[in-house]
């Protein structure tokens, strides 16, 4: 398989040699939307920063459209767009005069100026100042700049920060739109678990510097649905547990609930009848969630 | 070199409506405007300075200029150059651009260059406009002296290559240093240092010395030009390899 970003054994450690990354790999298949998901410090930007060179003195490799970073970045660069962080705009100028900034730099067509200002919104701006721009606004410019040279990568890092709900639609849909047609590789990161659900085809779960998972997103929720438990919220959870127990089933218990493994709608009954007649006040019994949302928070907790 | 005439392009755009592309206009005619200020107060003429009347009246304005506001100009806007991409957190974006290291690095300089000759030009431009001015308004006989255009340049130069290592040594402290409290501190300490330490036998060491009014009359006048050079070269030299090699690059 083609990969259009692939990391082998990445490690990065910090001056004061606190290790952000240990070997994280990842492999960003061609023309997918790939979620790179993570809660905050989990090291995502980091990995972004090194798959584009902003940081040096790793271990491990990167490839980027099959070359290596390393002596080949000018040429790489031609092709990928990026945004890291917060949005990189000249306060005192605007809009079109950041956007010119680049693309003298890109040596593409003056057109393609106002082609990105409307993609974005930002068409009716004028001259007023980035500076004066909302945070949102920023952030549609700086992925007017990544977007500026036609990019066959895209690379995002948490685009959808400070945007208002219909903005974050807006953004995404506009990604989705920009994978189909145009066949851009998107590598997104975000600790919004509903965006990356809802936009990427791939996914890779980042903790500590860890990768967890990498894979489709369908393949992630198939593998945790063999997890599926079942929660039970009582007067007296320890003596709830040891009737468990004494059926032959394991329980697990957590601060307030007892969790058992999925079984039958008719074994849940029998199960809650059983804590009933031995004088146990039943107060909750749920299925544990299986949406990306649950899926991440065990990962991450386990 | 079509990439770094592109490079160039870009980074002057930064300089538009900037604070560094204001304090060259506002420090170029500043001094020239004081003197036109106070020429049209004291209804004093060009023509009363005698001969070669140009020649007075620009080292005049140039003494004024280049002792303290040049110098101090210089510090500013070299920091201004770099800040404005620490400021806007946009180094990283400059740095994924397809441009190598180096093209980035001398593009900024250019520019640094470019800004200062523009300075230079904002100068000269407000040294023929307060001679010519107060003759206007007075209804006084214009200079029969043409406008020594060689004097004007071989002095430019000469003090454009006075102002290098100032350019070069700030340059690569900004580079260095996100604050720009700092660049701007050790440019000033370096310079009132220097001012105060003129008349040691040594200090044409001083990367400061070279702008400094008397230092043509001083003992190191006829190398301000090979010194100055020098330091130049060695100053990017070092800036070049600092910057190349930083480890974080945005």
């Amino acid at each position: 398989m083609e990969y259009c970003v692939q990391t082998t054994d990445l490690a990065y450690t910090f001056s004061n040699r606190q290790q952000v990354l240990d070997n994280v790999s990842i492999h960003v298949p061609e023309q997918c939307i790939y979620g790179f998901l993570g809660p905050n410090g989990a090291g995502k930007t980091t990995t972004l920063k090194l798959i584009l060179g902003l940081l040096r003195n790793h271990q491990g490799t990167i490839k980027i459209f099959n070359k290596p970073i390393a002596g080949h970045r000018v040429e790489i660069m031609r092709s990928v767009g990026s945004l890291i962080e917060s949005p990189s705009v000249y306060g005192h100028l605007s809009a079109k005069d950041n956007l010119r900034i680049f693309q003298k730099v890109y040596q593409c067509p003056q057109g393609r100026i106002d082609e990105v200002l409307s993609m974005t919104g930002l068409a009716n701006t004028g001259t007023k100042k980035a500076a004066q721009f909302s945070l949102g606004m920023k952030q549609r410019l700086g992925i007017a700049i990544a977007l500026l040279h036609h990019p066959a990568l895209l690379i995002l890092d948490e685009p959808t920060n400070g945007l208002d709900p219909n903005g974050m639609v807006e953004i995404r849909e506009f990604l989705k739109l920009l994978n189909r047609e145009h066949g851009t590789t998107i590598l997104i990161s975000s600790h919004l678990l509903t965006e990356i659900d809802r936009l990427a085809t791939h996914i890779g779960l980042i903790n500590k510097g860890r990768i967890l998972f990498e894979g489709t997103a369908e393949q992630l929720k198939k593998e945790k649905n063999r997890e599926t438990y079942i929660l039970y919220k009582t007067s007296d959870n320890q003596a709830a547990a040891a009737l468990f127990a004494r059926q032959n089933i394991k329980p697990a218990l957590l601060p307030d609930t007892i969790k058992i493994a999925a079984t039958s709608k008719e074994n849940v009954a029998g199960l809650n009848r059983l804590l009933v007649h031995n004088g146990l006040d039943v107060y909750e019994i749920t299925t544990e969630k299986n949406d990306l949302e649950t899926i991440f928070m065990n990962l991450i907790t386990d | 070199m079509r990439i770094f005439f592109y490079s160039v392009q870009s980074e002057w755009l930064k300089t538009k409506n900037s604070i560094a592309s204001w304090l060259c206009l506002v420090g170029g005619f500043f001094i020239p405007l004081l003197y036109l200020i106070a020429d049209i107060k004291n209804k004093t003429f060009i023509n009363s300075a005698g001969t070669e009347i140009w020649q007075t009246h620009f080292t005049r304005l140039w003494m004024n200029m280049s002792g303290f506001l040049l110098p101090m100009g210089l510090i500013l806007a070299s920091s201004l150059i770099t800040q404005v991409e620490f400021k806007n957190n946009s180094w990283k974006q400059v740095h994924v651009t397809p441009q190598k290291y180096s093209t980035i690095f001398f593009a900024k300089l250019a520019v640094l260059l470019g800004m200062t000759l523009k300075f230079f030009l904002f100068f000269n431009i407000g040294v023929i406009i307060a001679g010519t001015v107060p003759c206007l308004i007075f209804d006084h006989s214009f200079p029969k002296e043409n406008i020594p255009w060689l004097y004007f340049i071989e002095k430019n130069a000469r003090y454009f290559i006075a102002c290098l290592p100032i350019i070069a040594l700030q340059y690569l402290l900004s580079l260095q240093f996100k604050n720009f409290v700092i660049a701007v501190g050790v440019g000033l300490a370096g310079l009132i240092g220097t001012f105060i330490a003129f008349r040691w036998q040594y200090i044409y060491l001083s990367p400061f010395s070279y702008t400094n009014p008397f230092a043509e009359r001083s003992g190191f006048s006829e190398n301000i030009l090979l010194y100055a050079t020098i330091y130049f070269v060695v100053f990017t030299i070092i800036s070049f390899y600092l910057y190349v090699n930083k480890k974080i690059k945005g």
